[in-house]
């Protein structure tokens, strides 16, 4: 099936008002919910503020109101969500493309029911920590961050828009320069386009009040003809001009992230004498093999005897390279270890680096296919 | 490194390198006294851990064997050793390990000198004076 | 399935916690990356503490037998009033905010005197206007006790400040510790008290008035006074690194006293109503038997409640609302995550009162 390009909006006045670019995502979950399609509808929904999103399961339609607006700033990872507590549900879930990319991995590995999920990808430039968010929106914008009602990565611009209505942006590259800006991770990401959900939706090329609609699947098709049928979104089709322009901004972004892969994984790599360093820090939390999506297995390999002594920290040997031999392979680069290392390891790196490797010598790239990675293959090749 | 004395872990499956390592003792052919060799019932069965285990242990170099390709007693677990493999050796410099102190081949049964061969090339390479960390 | 915010109650640093939420029951945690100390990162200890989140318990024990709630709050009553000088009430650090003024009030209205909570590693809380962004960007940081492995987000700053280029330098009695391998001088040292007598020359006269210190332990703790005296003096930022949730805001209403102090009190006297600590643990059987009258409230059970004469109910902080004082003094809320129709503390007090 050739992918189909359409715009969309939400035929309800409300959802179209305070959702994202014309509303068209939440209306489908809405659509979804009414038609009893799903159980329920995974998507972030604001906390405290503006920098805390909560992944929420919305079961009741009329709540979908309180997930619209993006959240650049809540660096979250559905998968696990999927996989322990929403198990047995029938789920429509708004994706990241490395959410969608941890889904995929976790449904090669019987993990998820793919049956059970429709995914509804978003666009996505990269994320902000929430923290780090705040400190930058002090310093760069003279802006206190609890005035600022909306934020968005537009153009290279990291833009924010106040309570009175007034916009002021920073280029994300001097905001990365200084160290604030989109996580590591992000900077390194080169899948923008969640293109493995059913429906790949963002505002890259769409009109002002329209979502860009790239419909990936039947299972994307049929829903969003659905939904149209139903009245809940209205569609039309893209000229060529909308196509070129979000075209042309993926491939910047991805030239961007390659550009930042070289960088950190090569040119500005730790050395052997610095991951030394950063091993002595381990404190054995095992925070990152917790949060990674990849790892689901009950009973750890790590945590067997034949690794424990009785030395202060634990050799790399025996727990980083171990993990690396058992997920590096299949690692789709979302970051969340190194995100959730109480000791600063800069970890991600070399895992994305690993499956940079694994990815020359077998030609398998994390997160984009149907099958098991080769080394898991029964096969005589 | 340059070692006097290197010790080599050596796990060897139990069907073909094993068996040629047995040929090589009973035909009297001389290698280095520093491998300790460890049965495994395949090649397959040996997993990264294990290799890294040993050199967290102290191993200056670790050898793994199996059965040539299409030979496996079990059909297939060379293949899957071999594909394992080839990740270790990109795994070990991360961790500041000369992926040279770690090689694997194929040896059969009947091949007590290619496995006596193997031995020494491979001790000889780690007692070289030749820049292996 | 639900995700809410709470205050990790395992060590006194303060973390933000996710718990998930499945049906009534916290099956794990999940990172709480807006949260200002920890930002989404958490310990093992931390991550863990959702087992603990379910806890209660549900009954009163009278001997060990399960008992009506009412009849053991008149046996506690009865027992309370009789001597209240020969009484001791044991609050402690793992307490919230509101519950430490519950027994407060509760002491006042039996004219009870003797109240405290245990405190470990000779460590008192200190009042000054540290925060942890000053640990970031410490110039020179001395540290007593191993910090990373005890309160590894405390290190976390630590290790940041080392980042920022940082002199770390750490003094600890051990030969080795996490701690000292991640410090850019780590002095082995017999005696802390020795060497903090000796601070100006051990340290100070190098670094004067760039220092910081983080305190995990002590062998005296009237060393604190000392210590007090020296960041005030000389503008020092001073972290003391402790143990329980809320030692810092429990010393607000309850006196703090370390396990020889409170051994002490125990041997004079006669009833003691001990709240959510484990004296067994913390001062040996022994002592807890020889107790005349011993009444417990914890939300889950140890070995100190097989000694009591009364067990009374209570809930784990995730069936509370409440508030938490870290060791930097900031009071953090938290609100109920799951609902419980156990009484609390705070309910079980007012009816003691009542």
């Amino acid at each position: 099936m050739d992918n189909e390009y359409l715009l969309a909006k939400a035929k309800n006045e409300q959802l179209h008002e305070s959702g994202e670019c014309g509303g068209a995502v939440s209306s489908i979950f809405k659509y979804l919910l009414d038609e009893k399609i799903v159980d329920g509808v995974l998507v972030l929904t604001k906390g405290e503020d503006l920098y805390d999103g909560i992944p929420t399961f919305i079961e009741n339609s009329d709540e979908i109101i309180n997930s619209c607006g993006s959240l650049h700033c809540s660096p979250t990872l559905y998968g696990d969500l999927l996989s322990k507590e929403l198990k047995d549900k029938k789920v429509a879930i708004s994706v990241k493309p490395c959410d969608m990319m941890a889904i995929k991995e976790l449904e090669i590995r019987h993990q998820i029911n793919p049956e059970n999920i429709i995914t509804v990808g978003l666009n996505c430039g990269g994320t902000v920590k929430p923290v780090t968010a705040e400190k930058m929106i002090k310093l760069f914008y003279d802006t206190d961050p609890q005035d600022v009602v909306k934020e968005e990565i537009d153009k290279g611009k990291f833009i924010i828009e106040l309570k009175d209505g007034t916009e002021k942006s920073v280029k994300i590259d001097d905001l990365e320069d200084e160290g604030y800006g989109r996580r590591e991770n992000c900077r390194r990401c080169v899948n923008k386009i969640p293109r493995q959900a059913d429906l790949a939706c963002g505002n890259w090329g769409s009109a002002n009040g329209w979502t860009f609609v790239e419909v990936t699947s039947q299972k994307g098709k049929e829903i969003i003809e659905n939904a149209e049928n139903k009245g809940y979104v209205e569609t039309k089709t893209p000229g060529e001009k909308p196509i070129a322009i979000r075209s042309k901004i993926e491939k910047v972004m991805i030239k961007m992230g390659n550009k930042f892969q070289k960088r950190y994984l090569e040119k500005e790599y730790p050395s052997i004498n610095q991951w030394d360093n950063y091993w002595n820090r381990c404190i054995e939390c095992y925070s990152c093999r917790d949060i990674c999506p990849i790892c689901y297995c009950i009973g750890c390999e790590l945590e067997r005897d034949f690794y424990k002594d009785d030395s202060t920290t634990r050799n790399p040997l025996t727990f980083q390279a171990v993990r690396i031999s058992h997920m590096a392979y299949s690692c789709i680069n979302c970051g969340q270890c190194e995100d959730v290392c109480p000791m600063e390891i800069p970890i991600a790196r070399i895992y994305q680096r690993m499956q940079n490797k694994y990815k020359e010598i077998s030609g398998y790239e994390a997160g984009h296919s149907d099958e098991l990675p080769p080394i898991y293959s029964p096969l005589k090749e | 490194m340059s070692k006097e004395h290197p010790k080599i872990v050596g796990f060897c499956c139990n069907w073909c390198c094993y068996g040629g390592a047995d040929t090589a003792g009973t035909s009297r052919m001389q290698y280095p006294s520093g491998i300790r060799i460890i049965r495994v019932m395949c090649s397959g069965r040996i997993t990264p851990s294990m290799i890294f285990k040993a050199f967290k242990e102290g191993a200056d170099g670790v050898f793994v064997g199996g059965c040539h390709m299409g030979d496996c007693h079990y059909d297939a677990g060379n293949y899957k050793w071999n594909r394992r493999a080839t990740f270790v050796k990109e795994i070990l410099p991360e961790f500041g390990i000369d992926p040279e102190r770690f090689i694997f081949e194929w040896i059969s049964a009947s091949e007590g000198e290619k496995f006596q061969r193997t031995m020494q090339t491979f001790y000889d390479r780690l007692t070289s004076e030749d820049n292996i960390e | 399935m639900k995700i809410k915010h709470t205050i990790c109650s395992y060590c006194s640093v303060g973390c933000g916690l996710n718990l998930v939420e499945d049906n009534g029951i916290i099956t794990r945690t999940f990172p709480y990356k807006r949260h200002p100390i920890n930002e989404g990162k958490n310990c093992n200890n931390g991550r863990n503490i959702y087992e603990k989140a379910n806890q209660e318990i549900k009954n009163a024990f009278i001997n060990d037998k399960e008992a009506d709630l009412d009849d053991a709050i008149i046996h506690v009553k009865d027992k309370l009033k009789n001597n209240p000088s020969k009484t001791l009430i044991i609050g402690s650090g793992k307490c919230t905010n509101e519950e430490c003024d519950a027994l407060k009030k509760l002491a006042n209205e039996y004219g009870i005197d003797n109240l405290v909570y245990p405190i470990a590693n000779n460590v008192l809380p200190l009042k000054t206007d540290t925060t942890y962004d000053d640990i970031n960007n410490s110039k020179v940081i001395l540290i007593v006790g191993d910090i990373l492995k005890e309160n590894p987000l405390l290190g976390r700053r630590i290790i940041i400040a080392k980042d920022n280029g940082a002199k770390i330098i750490t003094v600890d009695t051990a030969d080795e510790t996490i701690t000292g391998i991640n410090s850019d001088e780590y002095v082995k040292i017999e005696s802390i008290k020795d060497y903090l007598d000796k601070i100006d020359e051990n340290i100070l006269n190098e670094f004067d008035e760039e220092l910081s210190i983080i305190i995990g332990k002590l062998d005296d703790n009237k060393d604190i006074k000392k210590l007090e005296d020296l960041s005030k003096n000389k503008n020092l930022k001073t972290i003391i690194a402790l143990k329980e949730c809320n030692d810092n805001g429990a010393s607000n209403s309850l006196n703090p006293v370390t396990t020889d102090e409170l051994i002490n009190l125990l041997n004079s006297v006669d009833t003691v109503f001990a709240v959510e600590c484990d004296l067994v643990e913390l001062v040996g059987e022994d002592i807890v038997k020889k107790i005349d009258f011993l009444v417990t409230e914890n939300n889950s059970f140890n070995d100190t409640n097989k000694l009591s004469d009364i067990v009374l109910p209570d809930v784990s902080w995730v069936k509370k609302d409440g508030s938490f004082t870290n060791m930097v003094g900031t009071t953090q809320k938290f609100s109920k995550v799951l609902t419980s129709t156990t009484p609390n503390l705070e309910e079980i007090i007012e009816k003691l009162i009542e």
